[in-house]
């Protein structure tokens, strides 16, 4: 539980939380040395004067032989009062002020951490990888200079806005202050994570269905309609906020326009990729999931029960393939046959596939006794256009 | 009679002459021998004091500094 909140960090903790109190400490331990070095001098002193007055035969000189070696004497002793006078006092002044630094910045901590939860939690922000699909509260982030992995880079003991890594570089510790342009890790799988990752709105979309039902193909249309047409029209900004997404994408793209078939996905617990749509005058914007799982994930149970991340959703988009539909295929059993290599008809009934997808919801999500379902399904019938 | 009563006035001065010696010279002389003592003794001490306070300043700021360079 400690470890949620608390975790060594390779960077220096801050001086109310740790420096000042060691100099305090070091301060106590090494001035009593050097006083006794400069006390050492006043009793020696005092020593010539003992051995004097020893030896001294005229009586007032005697006396004052002696007075002279308990004057020494007693600056001897007040070498350690002074030197003790001057500690305490800094002892004083140093624990009152680190007392009161360190409830400051405990306060200030308290609330960009109570600030953080309300913003994060008010317009639902998770730091989701879209990997390993773990849900963190806090990505690792990588020190620039040294490649330092810092696990907890949030207002701590180590700083409050800032951590200094043991290289010396200081990592702001806010996405305000420019945390999001580091690079981020995830910290289940450790996969570099694309910087809008949890500091933009999550959407997450699952694209459902059985071997070639035709969701890479949909997403890739889809998207790019989504862009071209769509967004333009209204004002939305879209943008792939992983170079690799980005890529992949217009290679897709470019596949389709040359009448090329996509890869086949092979993934079965799929990579989602991820898209980010901002209207120009919203301040934050979404970011989008969506998940191309293979169509084998839904071909047996045990793979469809590797869908982790359908805990998170917020709506579903189920591909039918016409050509999967027993009754549909018996009609059209010829025409099919002429084109099969073409087609590719999805070997997975329709409503196996619907019911796999359904005790994964119900497994993940949950149903209560008398509730819907209350994130939205779509329903995309692909290949309509493939008999006229 | 009278012999023995000037004798005995001339005890009494001399008597008071001695307590006048001892008061206003001896004492006092022997005072300032004492204090000249003392005097040592509290100056040396004050010195050492003087000097305490300095080194105690100044070895203070230079293990301060000591300290706050090992920190880092």
């Amino acid at each position: 539980m400690l470890s949620k909140f608390y975790t060594a960090q390779p960077a220096q903790i801050i001086y109310p939380f740790a420096g000042g109190w060691q100099v305090i400490a070091y301060v106590f331990q090494n001035i009593l040395a050097r006083t006794e070095a400069t006390a050492k001098f006043w009793y020696l002193q005092g020593d010539t004067w003992k051995a004097k007055a020893k030896f001294e035969t005229n009586n007032l000189l005697k006396y004052w032989y002696w007075s002279a070696f308990a004057g020494f004497w007693l600056a001897g002793v007040v070498q350690y009062i002074s030197a003790l006078l001057i500690v305490t006092l800094f002892a004083c002044i140093q624990f009152l002020s680190l007392v009161i630094w360190a409830g400051f910045a405990l306060l200030v901590m308290a609330i960009l951490a109570f600030s953080n939860f309300l913003y994060r939690n008010y317009y639902k922000i998770y730091n989701r990888c879209p990997d390993c699909h773990e849900q963190m509260d806090i990505p690792i982030f990588v020190c620039p200079t040294c490649a330092t992995e810092h696990s907890q880079l949030w207002p701590s003991i180590y700083g409050v806005f800032h951590h200094r890594c043991k290289c010396g570089y200081k990592l702001p510790t806010l996405n305000l202050l420019g945390r999001k342009k580091l690079i981020q890790k995830c910290a289940a799988c450790r996969t570099p994570m694309n910087n809008e990752i949890g500091s933009m709105i999550n959407i997450h979309i699952p694209v459902i269905g059985g071997p070639s039902t035709g969701k890479s193909n949909y997403i890739v249309m889809a998207t790019a309609q989504l862009m071209e047409d769509y967004g333009k029209t209204r004002g939305y900004l879209f943008d792939f906020p992983d170079s690799n997404h980005r890529l992949n994408f217009e290679s897709n793209v470019h596949r389709l326009s040359t009448g090329s078939p996509l890869v086949k996905t092979t993934d079965i617990i799929p990579q989602a990729y991820n898209l980010s749509i901002k209207r120009a005058t919203n301040s934050i914007g979404n970011i989008v999931y969506i998940y191309d799982a293979a169509g084998e994930a839904y071909a047996d149970e045990t793979n469809t029960a590797q869908q982790i991340y359908y805990q998170f959703i917020h709506g579903l988009i189920f591909i039918v393939d016409p050509f999967s539909i027993d009754n549909y295929a018996h009609q059209h059993l010829t025409e099919i046959d002429a084109l099969r290599t073409s087609i590719r008809p999805s070997d997975l009934d329709v409503q196996k596939a619907f019911e796999r997808m359904k005790a994964v919801l119900e497994a993940t999500v949950g149903f209560k006794k008398g509730k819907r379902f209350s994130q939205p399904i779509a329903i995309v019938i692909s290949k309509t256009d493939a008999l006229n | 009679m009278e012999k023995l009563f000037v004798y005995l006035i001339a005890i009494g001065v001399v008597l008071y002459v001695i307590y006048l010696i001892i008061v206003y010279i001896v004492v006092p002389i022997l005072g300032i021998l004492f204090a000249i003592g003392l005097l040592i003794i509290g100056g040396i001490a004050l010195a050492g004091f003087v000097s305490g306070i300095y080194l105690g300043i100044k070895n203070f700021f230079e293990v301060l500094q000591e300290a706050h360079s090992k920190l880092i």
